[in-house]
């Protein structure tokens, strides 16, 4: 027999300073712990898409990038236009129209000039909130692209570029620019062949400007792009708290319900830009034209049909738009959202989705493209502004739910480009 | 020989061509939605007994002695003075609403001791039990069956057996010819089930659905069929019992 302590396998005494010690690290650990925190749910506030991204858009609705007067956040432009004396400047509207590139707005630019006059416009990196003019790394991105569509005058002799410690541009008539064409066309600068520029100190990620010219014409969709290929991702979240997840769900509490949306959403990230002809679609993937939906585990036989939704906002939000799926009935057999009005198209923001069975291209399938988000099925598109990262909800008719079932299904969202 | 390798070379580079600037390039994302409904879902009935002559409410059901022909040899089938109405909803796939009887527990006088044996030989101890019978054979019982309808029918409804909806009310203790094997047969006990109500039997356990519908309203008609009561007989059943089912 022992006499003496008991003592536990594995427990260990701390003295004084030892224990100080562990204070400290539970301490720094708490601090660490707390910074991912908000660094996890706040990613968007303090995301450096300069570093990022593999497409930055300084124009985009579609792209993550740059954000004019943003205050004190990375990626905080703003943007300039400036001439010459007794010269005009050049006038830089952003105006919105169904003729947009991408999106919903594009920029209709004029320029007018004397034969010795000058002027231009751009966008220049800025910081603080006073946008203090400064400086940027974009030696990781190879071009600088856009669109512009020719109006009246000649554009052929507008230089564009960006400038480091001065204006390093090239013609759009290098640019293999047609300016009796008055349609939009791709311009891709490569960034390395401008003359004697400097990458890591970058003043202003675009520019034109012009000594002659006398022309008007629009500007959409301005992007600096890298040569590696970026990302398309799809991550669920809960709607409750925003935290990412790993599957859709709808609860008991759906069971015999007309259409109820789920509890989860479905968030959206590209950043690729292959091509400018690309598009996202959902579809189910339960391998049959009938099994657009929710399907039986048991006999794979009972279909609960399912809808769709794109938003740029996390619903439902302060404008009114909701998640109650309302059906209109005749004659349209729309889905609504029931916050809105059943008379008015522009709220049939549900789709019925299809199948992926069905070979399905249509618009019940399109979430996304260059024209934007998916706004409604009477064929209206979004553009969004940063953060860009659509979101896309589900929904399924519960009413012929049976109890006793699991019902399933298998969604597919395909980035496709060509 | 030449030329067919250049052409073949340009028509190669034609279909090589061709193919890139059509290609589409796919990223796919896959992402799992359930809803479990594994534990949802009700079984309920309610039941309630209707007087035919005027919709009052009934607490039983009876024949009237005087629409019977005492002793006549052949068996001729009576509807109820009364009904009974029946809302029900099955939202469980398991679940099921039954209608059977159980004669042996019937009060000592009409509990049913014996079965009789039917045309094809099963045992049963079904209907109603003469009094004092203990059932068997001779006279001890009157089948019972019962039809439902999806609509309500006149008060001057007459019982057509002849109906694809007409179903023998079964007992929980019948037997099939072997005397000891139950012959409890749910196909003909299922009033009704996931499917709605169930309006019938089509072969020995095929059934069709009166309605798909759960929580509609259906109705429920019972027939007897007399063939050799004789004056002073009382014939009754104390346990015709409506079951709701789930796992």
């Amino acid at each position: 027999m022992h006499a003496g302590k008991l003592k536990f396998a594995g427990m260990h005494m701390f003295k004084t300073g030892e224990y100080l010690q562990v204070k400290k690290i539970q301490r720094l650990a708490y601090f660490l712990f707390v910074c991912l925190f908000v660094m996890l749910f706040t990613n968007n506030l303090f995301a450096n898409n300069l570093t990022d991204k593999h497409v930055y858009g300084l124009f985009s609705e579609n792209f993550n990038g740059a954000t004019q007067n943003a205050g004190t956040v990375d990626d905080n432009i703003v943007y300039n236009v400036w001439k010459g004396d007794l010269y005009p400047l050049p006038v830089v509207n952003t105006v919105s129209g169904s003729d947009a590139k991408e999106g919903n707005n594009y920029y209709s630019c004029s320029v007018s000039s004397a034969s010795v006059g000058w002027s231009g416009f751009c966008f220049t990196f800025v910081t603080g909130t006073g946008n203090t003019v400064t400086t940027r790394d974009i030696s990781a991105f190879s071009t600088l692209e856009f669109y512009i569509r020719p109006k009246t005058g000649d554009v052929s002799d507008i230089k564009v570029g960006v400038t480091d410690s001065t204006d390093r541009t090239v013609k759009l008539s290098s640019l293999g620019i047609n300016n009796s064409s008055h349609t939009w066309q791709k311009c891709t600068i490569n960034l390395s062949s401008l003359p004697s520029v400097n990458l890591t100190n970058i003043k202003n990620p675009f520019l034109f400007n012009t000594t002659f010219a006398t022309a008007t014409f629009d500007l959409d969709s301005i992007v600096l792009k890298r040569s590696s290929i970026g990302e398309f991702n799809v991550t669920i979240k809960n709607i409750s708290d925003n935290l990412a997840t790993s599957s859709v769900t709808w609860n008991a509490s759906s069971f015999r319900k007309n259409w109820v949306a789920a509890e989860q959403y479905l968030e959206l990230s590209l950043d690729i830009l292959e091509t400018d002809n690309w598009n996202v679609r959902i579809y189910t993937d339960n391998g049959a034209v009938s099994k657009d939906g929710l399907v039986d585990t048991a006999s794979g036989t009972k279909v609960l049909q399912m809808c769709w939704r794109v938003s740029k906002n996390l619903l439902p939000n302060a404008s009114g738009d909701t998640l109650v799926i309302a059906y209109s009935g005749s004659p349209n057999y729309a889905l609504y959202d029931g916050g809105k009005s059943a008379t008015d198209p522009w709220y049939y923001p549900w789709f019925y989705i299809t199948d992926s069975a069905k070979g399905d291209a249509t618009d019940y399938s399109l979430l996304w493209d260059s024209r934007g988000y998916h706004i409604s099925v009477s064929g209206d598109f979004g553009g969004m502004n940063n953060p860009i990262y659509p979101k896309v909800y589900l929904g399924a008719n519960c009413a012929n739910a049976i109890g006793g079932l699991t019902y399933n299904a298998n969604i597919k969202v395909i980035l496709s480009y060509e | 020989m030449k030329k067919i390798l250049s052409l073949l070379v340009v028509l190669a580079c034609v279909v090589m061509f061709g193919s890139a600037v059509y290609a589409s390039t796919d990223t796919v994302k896959t992402i799992n939605a359930s809803a479990d409904f594994a534990s949802s879902g009700e079984v309920y009935i309610s039941f309630n007994l209707k007087n035919l002559a005027d919709d009052s409410t009934a607490t039983a059901i009876a024949w009237n002695p005087s629409a019977v022909t005492l002793n006549s040899g052949t068996e001729t089938w009576k509807t109820a003075q009364q009904y009974a109405v029946m809302v029900a909803s099955v939202t469980k796939t398991t679940g099921a609403i039954y209608i059977y009887q159980d004669n042996k527990s019937n009060s000592t006088d009409y509990v049913a001791t014996n079965p009789r044996t039917n045309q094809d030989g099963t045992k049963a101890f079904s209907g109603l039990v003469r009094k004092g019978s203990g059932g068997g054979e001779s006279r001890g019982y009157i089948p019972l069956s019962y039809t439902m309808s999806a609509t309500k029918l006149s008060s001057s409804y007459e019982y057509n057996t002849g109906a694809s909806t007409a179903r023998y009310l079964t007992d929980k203790s019948d037997l099939k010819s072997d005397g000891s094997t139950s012959n409890f047969n749910v196909a003909y006990t299922t009033i009704a089930n996931i499917n709605g109500f169930v309006g019938g039997v089509t072969g020995e356990t095929g059934t069709y659905a009166l309605t798909g519908v759960t929580g509609d309203t259906a109705y429920m008609y019972f027939g007897a069929g007399f063939k050799d009561v004789q004056g002073g007989d009382t014939y009754k059943t104390e346990q015709i019992l409506v079951l709701t089912f789930q796992e």
